[in-house]
């Protein structure tokens, strides 16, 4: 059976986790679905979904300059969410993407973070099932690795970033074990990406886990993480020796931040509409190291007068000096 | 004749602070809920725990909004909020297990834990909220915003951007 075909085959299993057809989406959507390629992607695309599973639909359209808002139908009780996007789109977009990567234990990391950040997009594009035998893939199968490539390091910078918080949680001395434990899913979703086991909505990590064939002591380990020592060890053993979420962390300025005086008093209005009498705090993570400093970072981070940025250059310097000594 | 009991809202907060609470708790809880059930139907218990962590968090920022928070709330921060503080719904996240390996009894008892959050921020809520993901509810939803844009008119302020309502990665 050739690529597309099988492709197709792989759609209308998916749609009967939810009880429907190929056909019945059809002979529902009707016109709404002739206006463009339609094509199964999220969940159910993924190999995931259960009976209570939407089905997603993108519809890639000639003359669509936007894509457009999602819309729903109902077939048979199941709700279908769908949304248009330009044809021209997903080729425009991948055609941004660095082609700079590192080949790791893990997987394929891009070099350069993408300025594109629609994760959720980028994936449903790379595993997208067509709903007609004669449809191509979305996106090139040449170029679905560079994607992964992108989606891992995406993974990464979370990883970082989760790293970073709890860190600056359990330097100010608050009770970070929910942080930790966050950390640990970060790091379960940045293996399974790796693996080539993109982002889907968050409660199927545990099945992309099981999908991905994770090994069971990588997550026995990842179970156990309450600290940076346990990352850090979590992270050499999946092939990321030596890195420091703490060291590639910085505290910045959040965006959008605007002064107002009202009478004597000067305060930064925030994106959240806040009012916030204290300066934003700005610095490496590893430099707020006292309880004091590091409760102030962490403060700004949450009502948001600052936020966690990696540097993302000394990011890729770190994984290239991995690849090199491989 | 018995007197129907007294309800005021403050006019302002319901179309700055409710209306975006309803539409986050529509979008998010609602629809992590359905995730808990269908999960809970298919025995998925991790998947169930997933779900619930989902719709607690999004109960969380549901309550940041209804108190006047604005916008889109990156997740980091909200995380760090559920960290320090020591309100019901954060508490509640953070005693949910692990989703990985676990049993019947704990993703039964995330789903109730889950459910029991959605359902006091529901209660505070100043109007029911239809399930916008049905065939029933989708129409109802969809007039709901249409009334609270009117209101907003009536109050001189602006359209809302529904979409602006999120927790951002």
């Amino acid at each position: 059976m050739g690529a597309l075909a099988l492709s197709f085959e792989r759609c209308a299993a998916a749609l009967s986790r939810v009880g429907l057809t190929i056909d019945d989406i059809q002979k529902c959507g009707g016109s709404v679905l002739n206006v463009g390629a339609p094509y199964l992607v999220g969940s159910l695309a993924q190999g995931f979904g259960n009976r209570g599973s939407d089905v997603d639909l993108h519809l890639l359209v000639d003359d669509t300059p936007l894509s457009s808002a999602p819309f729903l139908l109902f077939v048979n009780g199941v709700t279908v969410d769908i949304e248009q996007h330009p044809i021209s789109a997903p080729n425009r977009i991948t055609s941004t993407l660095s082609t700079a990567e590192v080949m790791l234990p893990l997987g394929r990391i891009a070099l350069e973070p993408t300025a594109y950040a629609n994760d959720v997009r980028l994936t449903r594009w790379s595993t997208a099932l067509p709903l007609h035998d004669k449809l191509p893939p979305i996106i090139e199968p040449s170029r679905v690795g560079l994607v992964m490539a992108h989606l891992a390091r995406r993974a990464l910078s979370a990883t970082f970033i989760a790293w970073a918080a709890a860190h600056l949680a359990e330097r100010a001395g608050s009770d970070a074990t929910y942080l930790w434990r966050l950390c640990g899913w970060a790091i379960l979703d940045l293996v399974c990406a790796g693996s080539g086991y993109p982002p889907v909505d968050r409660k199927w990590l545990p099945a992309r886990v099981s999908q991905a064939r994770i090994p069971k002591s990588i997550v026995d380990g990842v179970l156990a993480v309450t600290g940076t020592d346990h990352v850090r060890e979590q992270l050499t053993t999946v092939g990321l020796p030596g890195v420091d979420a703490v060291a590639l962390a910085r505290i910045e300025r959040a965006p959008g931040l605007q002064g107002v005086t009202i009478g004597t008093g000067h305060f930064l209005l925030t994106p959240r509409g806040q009012l916030e009498q204290t300066s934003p705090a700005e610095g490496p993570v590893s430099g707020f190291r006292d309880e004091m400093g590091a409760r102030y970072a962490m403060d700004c981070v949450r009502v948001g007068l600052s936020c966690i940025a990696l540097d993302e250059v000394a990011v890729s310097d770190a994984l290239r000096a991995i690849g090199d000594a491989m | 004749m018995t007197p129907r009991p007294w309800t005021s809202h403050d006019a302002v907060w319901l179309a700055t602070c409710a209306a975006p609470a309803a539409w986050i708790f529509i979008h998010h809880v609602q629809s992590s809920l359905e995730d808990v059930d269908a999960a809970m139907a298919n025995e998925g218990w991790d998947t169930c725990v997933e779900a619930a962590s989902e719709a607690i968090l999004a109960v969380v920022y549901c309550r940041l909004v209804l108190n006047g928070f604005q916008g889109s709330c990156p997740r980091t921060a909200l995380t760090l909020h559920v960290t320090e503080s020591d309100d019901d719904d954060s508490r509640r996240l953070r005693s949910l297990p692990w989703s990985v390996n676990i049993g019947r009894g704990q993703g039964e008892q995330a789903a109730v834990v889950a459910r029991l959050a959605a359902d006091e921020l529901e209660s505070d809520l100043p109007f029911s909220l239809p399930q916008l993901r049905s065939s029933k509810g989708f129409f109802p939803s969809i007039r709901l915003g249409r009334d609270i844009e009117q209101l907003r008119g009536r109050l001189g302020l602006p359209p809302v951007d529904w979409l602006s309502w999120d927790i951002a990665t």
